[in-house]
């Protein structure tokens, strides 16, 4: 089985959700992320005065996922 | 043939009854998660006055990810049981568990936790901006 996260469930883990992460790891490997959710976590990131590791957290996650 | 539930370590599978066959005999095993969050993660717990959105192991200050440095480097159970004598077994057995998770998947996770406040009020406007179209669109 496979999962679409969204920007919301991938939020979930930056923020430091225990459930979510909990459900991260659980299911690791099978975690999916589609465009439109990358297209508003990088608009996230973009924004100005982000600090660098808003983005690297961003990069992290992409690793853990598809 | 029978269902059998155990645990994973590494190579090992530490099933939780005998399997009622003889010794050395050759089998060959299917192996399927279950649907079961990790029960191990339940040692480590978010404590904001440690560091925000990272664990600690409970009951302590040690960071999670500073132990996951120590096993990463080779550091035995009992070493890391006498450099840091609050751990448990089970809290060592978690750490070890948690040093298997794809880094990128710790790393991410609490990243953003200095950042919440801002992050819930940007997804709130992406959501106001995404009903706003849709009115548009359907007008």
């Amino acid at each position: 089985m496979s999962f679409l996260l969204d920007t919301d469930i991938c939020s979930a883990q930056m923020k430091a959700d225990r459930r979510v992460h909990s459900r991260f790891i659980q299911y690791g490997g099978q975690l999916h992320i589609s465009v439109v959710t990358l297209g508003e976590l990088f608009a996230w990131v973009g924004r100005a005065k982000a600090s660098p590791r808003r983005s690297q957290t961003l990069f992290d996650l992409l690793k853990a996922a598809e | 043939m029978a269902t059998l539930h155990g645990v994973i370590h590494g190579k090992t599978i530490e099933l939780e009854r005998e399997p009622g066959l003889p010794e050395g005999q050759r089998i060959a095993v299917e192996v399927r998660p279950l649907d079961e969050p990790p029960a191990w993660l339940e040692r480590f717990v978010v404590d904001p006055t440690v560091r925000l959105g990272k664990f600690v192991i409970k009951g302590t200050r040690l960071l999670v990810d500073d132990l996951v440095h120590l096993v990463d480097e080779g550091r035995s159970d009992e070493d890391l049981r006498q450099t840091h004598p609050e751990l448990s077994a089970a809290d060592v057995d978690a750490v070890r568990n948690y040093a298997r998770v794809p880094e990128g998947m710790r790393r991410s996770f609490g990243g953003w936790a200095e950042d919440a406040e801002e992050l819930d009020e940007y997804l709130d406007w992406t959501r106001q901006q995404r009903k706003q179209r849709r009115q548009e669109i359907q007008e």
